[in-house]
């Protein structure tokens, strides 16, 4: 028993397999393994209960029970920090079957993961209109503004910002409204102080704010909107980033 | 700080607002807090404000529960950076984590799994222990885990695999004696003489927790930190502090957290313990 790397390789094959591989060596392996098995289960699948509580919602605990532990097995953790573990949940889902009945879960568990990492993001003072001068044009369309370190930009064939809201728990199940299926939506997760904001916006304000985030000047950014939506308001979306802080200064 | 004769409470984040939500000069809740340190590896946002906002009144203690350091492959030192850092912006009293491994292959285990005691891994464990506390540059305490198996060949038990590893490195012991009792109810050795065994002056804190009987084996106990501790685990707590004096303790729950004032409870009990 003196190489300990290829025994804790056997440990990890042994929480697979009901303790074969580590049978010769550990007495009752099988029953005792499965509390070791079951402890790294229920701590993963409670993390991503937090993190994806409308998803769960929407397919039912026992589905998502499902889901869980097929991601749990199929991408086990790789950062020793559980609050990084769902990343690549809303991709899994995507893969599943359900999602063919389903097609906006993987948009929806974007969200949740969205809000995740705004809430865990770095903090950063907010840009707000004290700091524009707003009489002039020109300085303003050569702006560069930076995104805030919370902020995430979702976009979907779906209206996954109206699905994420009625399966917030102030929605009782009983009273969840019809939902217009047809209709695309585009959401901005930001943290503009202690709480996640998860605002619907525009596909041309949705646009405008992937451009600031790829570098372009805030007059190329309001460019792109327009080219999207000729009839889009600047103004009405610049006071809502500046009031739900997609920007830092 | 002499934290001695002070029981402390494990901040969990059921009730991290409420702590942080203290008047700056308010009495202290409890005497000292300690957090997962894990937990509070983040960028940013209020869960870290709060912190700050506790660590600024109180004693603290960080406890890591995913140092791995009894892995082979040795330490991840992205992770020790970060801890390092956490260290630095809240200046605990105690840093910790426990004599077990998690990870492999760079797969993340989620769990405090189980080591040989012997030669090689403690040769594993002590560069890995000296290695934390050189990048801290801090003497840190490991905690005995709860044990659910044992492997054939060990060369030694846990007493004398603590022992050597504190001789060897001068790290300190965190005596969980909640996981004692558990360790020796499920591997069948006596809970009263493990404890004999471990000499005074290794242990510089001790925690106190709850177990749950296993529903599909009840021989076997399930350290869950979800339940209030055992009388037997008071009795040997008592033994304890009789033999060795007293020492900075921890009440732990880690699920079903309960409201506060039954968490106060647990905590002047102990507390009454310490001060005879």
């Amino acid at each position: 028993m003196s190489d300990l790397l290829s025994l804790q390789r056997r440990f990890h094959r042994a929480l697979g397999d009901d303790g074969d591989a580590l049978a010769d060596i550990v007495p009752d392996a099988a029953r005792r393994l499965a509390i070791h098995k079951t402890t790294i289960k229920v701590g993963l699948g409670q993390t991503l209960v937090n993190v994806f509580p409308a998803l769960r919602r929407v397919v039912g605990h026992p589905t998502f029970a499902t889901l869980m532990s097929d991601f749990i097995a199929a991408a086990p953790p790789r950062h020793p920090v559980l609050s990084t573990y769902g990343r690549g949940f809303p991709a899994f889902v995507a893969m599943q079957p359900i999602s063919a009945s389903l097609p906006y879960l993987q948009d929806l568990a974007r969200v949740e993961w969205a809000r995740q990492e705004a809430y865990l993001a770095a903090d950063a003072p907010i840009l707000d209109t004290g700091w524009l001068d707003t009489e002039n044009a020109e300085a303003l369309s050569t702006l560069q503004l930076r995104l805030h370190p919370a902020t995430r930009v979702i976009s979907s064939p779906f209206p996954v910002h109206r699905i994420w809201r009625v399966n917030q728990p102030d929605v009782d199940e009983k009273d969840i409204p019809a939902v217009d299926m047809t209709a695309d939506e585009h959401v901005i997760v930001t943290r503009p102080g202690n709480e996640v904001v998860t605002r619907a916006v525009s596909h041309a304000d949705a646009t405008l704010v992937r451009a600031v985030a790829g570098g372009a000047s805030l007059g190329a950014a309001v460019e792109a909107a327009f080219a999207r939506a000729p009839d889009f308001d600047v103004m009405q979306a610049l006071a809502g980033h500046f009031a739900n802080g997609t920007f830092s200064d | 700080m002499n934290l001695a004769r002070a029981c402390g409470l494990g901040l969990r984040s059921a009730h991290l607002a409420l702590f942080a939500a203290e008047a700056k000069d308010a009495p202290l809740t409890a005497p000292w807090l300690e957090i997962h340190t894990e937990n509070f590896l983040v960028d940013g946002g209020p869960r870290l404000s709060m912190l700050d906002a506790i660590a600024a009144r109180y004693p603290m203690s960080c406890h890591s529960v995913a140092l791995s350091l009894g892995s082979a492959q040795g330490l991840d030192k992205d992770h020790l950076a970060r801890v390092k850092d956490l260290i630095a912006r809240i200046k605990p009293e105690f840093v910790s984590d426990h004599l077990s491994w998690s990870a492999v292959d760079g797969v993340h285990l989620n769990d405090l799994l189980p080591l040989p005691y012997d030669d090689a891994a403690l040769d594993v464990v002590a560069a890995n222990v000296a290695q934390a506390q050189d990048t801290f540059d801090r003497r840190i305490l490991i905690e005995n885990p709860s044990r659910y198996l044992a492997f054939e060949g060990a060369s030694m038990d846990e007493p004398e695999f603590l022992a050597r590893l504190v001789a060897r490195t001068g790290c300190g012991l965190l005596l969980d004696i909640n996981n004692v009792h558990v360790s020796a109810v499920n591997l069948g050795f006596d809970a009263g003489d493990y404890l004999a065994r471990i000499p005074a002056r290794m242990v510089e804190e001790i925690h106190l927790a709850g177990f749950t009987p296993s529903i599909d084996h009840p021989d076997l106990l399930i350290d869950t930190h979800g339940a209030p501790v055992a009388d037997e685990v008071w009795a040997l707590y008592a033994e304890t502090i009789a033999r060795i004096g007293p020492r900075p303790t921890l009440i732990e729950w880690d699920t079903e957290v309960p409201a506060l004032p039954v968490l106060m409870d647990e905590m002047r009990r102990a507390q009454k313990v310490l001060s005879i």
